[in-house]
Order: C-alpha cells, then structure tokens, then sequence
C-alpha cells in the first residue's frame, strides 16, 4: 500500500513538473507587431507580447491613443502557443508582398525556443497560419485594458514608419 | 371545364405557368420549337453545345473558337457577357432580390453619370456595352490595348477600397493575354465611398494603367526612381503628391475634384470645396 502510495505521490511531482515546463515554455513565447494604415481608417498600432503580458501603443485610428496593456488568461496563452505550433517556422519567409495598392501590411517579430523569425506581410498573403497568429493577439485590443506607464520599444515600427505629407495647393478653388 | 349547350368543353390556360429560367440562369426560347438558351448578346443552341453566333469579343479569347460556350468547359467556367468594364462583382444580390453593395452601387452610378468619369470610363468600355442606362458606343482604348477594368464590392468597412492588377495572377495578364485591374470598394458613409472609387480609378488604376501600356509589363515603369523604393502600397500615392503639384495637376486632382465637388453638393458632406480638397489627401504614405 505504501509503495502505491510513493507512486502515487511520485506520479503527481512529475505530472506538476510537466505542467510548470509548459507554462515556462509559454512565457518564451515573444511577438511584435506594427501595422501600417491603408487607404483610409485602418487601425495603426503597435503590440508587444512578453511574458503573458500584451502592450498596446495605440497610433491612430483606434479606440484609444497610447499606451496600454492586457494580461493574458490561461485560455488565451494556451490558444498563442497552439497557433505558434501550427506554423511550419522552418518555411516562413522574411516578406509576402502583393502587387494591391491601399491594403494593410504587418511587420513581425516572433521569438519562441530560441528561434526569431521576422516576417513582413502584405494582408492576405502569408501563410494563413501565421496570419491567424497575428490577427488573434490583434484582436485582444478589443478586451478590457489598462493603461501603462512602462516605457515600450517597438523595434518592428522601423519598417512600417508614418508619414505625413501636406495636401498640395489647392489649384482651381 | 365548362358546360355549355349539354356539350363539356375542355378549357386550357392560354400560357402555361412554365419557369424559363434554366442553365446558367438563362431565359429559354422554346416558342415555335426553337429550344435555344438566351443569353445577352446571342443565342445558345443546347442540342449542338454551341452558340448560334461569334463572340463579339473573340479577338480576346483568339484560343478558342468563336463559338465556343464556356470555354468549352461549362463545369469550370461560367459564360460570361466578356465587356471590358466588368460589373457582375458588384451588382451582386442576396435571397431576397436586393442589392448587396447599395452604397458602392450609389457611388459607381454617381461616378459614370459625370461627364467626367464617363468620358474616362468610355477609355475602357467595349463598343455596345450598357452600363447604369449609359451605352458606350465604341471601343475604348484601354479596351483595344487589352486592360479590363473590374470592380467589385466587399461589406461595410472603414470606407476603405483597394486595386490590384489580376489578382489571382499576382500582376500577370490572364489567360487570354488580357490584364485585368480590380477595383473593390467597402461601403459607407455615400461621399466616402465615392471619394474611395474615385481615388482607386484615378490615383491606381489608371496608374497601372500606364505602368502597364508602357512597355507591356506591370513593374513601376511608370514611378519616378527615387519612389520605386517605397512600399508598394505607397509608391503610387507618393507619386500622386508630387504630380499634383505641377502645373496641369493629375487625373485625380482635376476631373477627381471636379467629380467629388459635385458629390459634395449631393451628399453635403464638407461645408465648403477647400475642405472638400483637403479630404482627398488623408491617405497612407
């Protein structure tokens, strides 16, 4: 009965063991995001997912302006690291350009097990999986957040700057 | 049946109550046992699988036979009326016979009703086609250059659009040799949507347009150098800024404006053409 009992116990460590190294191997899990605007309203922003917590930086057209942050439950980690298994990384490429005038493009980052990859995107034209990974850490934008103070560097923004150009003069009023 | 003197007379409708509307939701033709398909512009004769006249377009499709119907594959391909200005992407309806895309309707109809956009949309008409009561009476030149111009619609948005050259064949001509640029609008706010259809056609397609009459290819030919490095979905619209500050403007600072002023006038949307201006240039660089 006793050695039941060790076994048993036993058991248990290991399966708590295996449990905590998942949990850590969802805190390595790391995303950066900035979106470019497209003709019109396109949301602009940037997003930061480090160790289960999402930063928002808000640029236009968006709800709000700013800085924010969101913490991660456990469904929505597990869902991040089931989307991250379902990408094939090895055959991810470093651009999926379009020849569509005024749609949205993306520029990533995703650190997991010691791997970078940096992926910039056109909408509609990266591997639906990876696309199904940006779009889901997009779309907790719309969960309750709160605002931050925590200085953020967005490392992806480089590639997708804003400009601003003056309309020209007007020519027959 | 009726009675009439003792003598029962069989009484039988005048037209029998029979649905027409049979492949490919054509109108069948079966008086005076003539049993053909009426298609828009000729006749199906489904005994033999072949149309009773040539494709008027048949210089477009020089690989098949003029009398071919689907391509010869009526499981892959559906017939097609074959203009140059292609419309069936967004005169789309739902189950219940009402248009989906109202709003991109109301704005492509607004905009081909402008002596303006109608004089431009003559460049890619086919001759014959009849579009929102319109009849183009000749053959455009972009037509006659082998460039359709499509456009389609896509659900309520942030009132935004975008253009592609064949976008299923990623910028490449289609089968036919032809080029296809494709126009989808989001619907909206009604001057939003104009403005949109009006800063695709004018800032993209025609762009393409040129890219492509240049030297036979869609690769940025037709952008100054220095812009050629931008993001594609920048490039053209860097150039537009720059073009509209010379002396004689572009197509959308000129016949644009003079469209979406007239729009402005319809819709109310800006108090005055100053602003209606400055609404024209809110777009990513």
């Amino acid at each position: 009965m006793k050695t039941i009992k060790k076994y048993g116990i036993l058991c248990g460590i290991l399966l708590i063991n295996l449990f905590l190294s998942n949990c850590k191997k969802n805190t390595n899990i790391e995303l950066e995001i900035s979106t470019s605007g497209c003709y019109k309203n396109c949301s602009i922003l940037d997003a930061k997912l480090i160790n289960n917590i999402l930063y928002f930086n808000f640029i236009k057209n968006n709800k709000y302006v700013g800085l924010y942050k969101y913490k991660l439950n456990k469904n929505e980690s597990n869902k991040i690291i089931s989307l991250v298994n379902s990408i094939q990384s090895d055959s991810l490429k470093k651009e999926y350009t379009s020849h569509i005038s005024d749609i949205q493009t993306y520029n990533t980052k995703l650190k997991y097990k010691d791997k970078i990859k940096n992926v910039f995107y056109f909408n509609n034209s990266a591997p639906k999986e990876y696309q199904n990974l940006i779009n889901f850490v997009l779309n907790l934008k719309k969960k309750k957040l709160s605002k931050t103070d925590t200085v953020i560097k967005f490392q992806t923004r480089n590639k997708v700057k804003i400009i601003n150009l003056p309309p020209p003069p007007n020519p027959n009023k | 049946m009726q009675e009439n003197n003792n003598q029962i007379i069989t009484v039988r409708p005048a037209v029998e109550a029979v649905y027409k509307y049979m492949y490919q939701g054509q109108e069948r033709q079966d008086e005076l046992g003539l049993n053909l398909d009426s298609f828009k512009w000729r006749n199906y004769d489904y005994a033999i699988g072949r149309f009773n006249k040539i494709d008027r377009f048949s210089d477009k499709y020089y690989e098949d036979t003029p009398y071919h119907f689907s391509k010869n594959n009526p499981i892959y391909f559906i017939e097609m009326a074959g203009d140059s200005i292609i419309t069936k992407n967004l005169y789309i309806k739902d189950k219940s016979n009402n248009y989906i895309y109202k709003s991109q309707i109301k704005a492509f109809e607004f905009f081909i009703n402008t002596n303006t956009g109608k004089k431009y949309l003559s460049l890619f008409a086919s001759k014959g086609q009849k579009i929102a009561g319109f009849l183009f009476k000749d053959d455009g030149k972009y037509h006659k250059k082998g460039i359709d111009l499509s456009f389609g619609g896509e659900p309520d948005g942030a009132n935004n659009g975008d253009t592609g050259v064949g976008n299923n064949n990623n910028g490449k001509p289609n089968d036919n040799g032809r080029y296809s640029i494709e126009i989808n609008i989001q619907g909206g706010d009604d001057f939003d949507v104009l403005s949109t259809l009006t800063h695709e056609i004018f800032i993209h397609a025609d762009r393409d347009v040129k890219d492509i009459l240049d030297n036979g290819i869609l690769d940025n030919s037709n952008i100054d150098k220095d812009l050629r490095k931008k993001r594609f979905i920048s490039r053209h619209h860097f150039q537009e800024n720059r073009d509209a500050r010379k002396k004689d403007g572009t197509l959308y600072s000129t016949m644009g404006y003079q469209i979406l002023k007239q729009g402005n006038k319809k819709y109310k949307k800006y108090e005055n053409n100053k602003k209606v201006w400055n609404s024209m240039w809110h777009f990513t660089y």
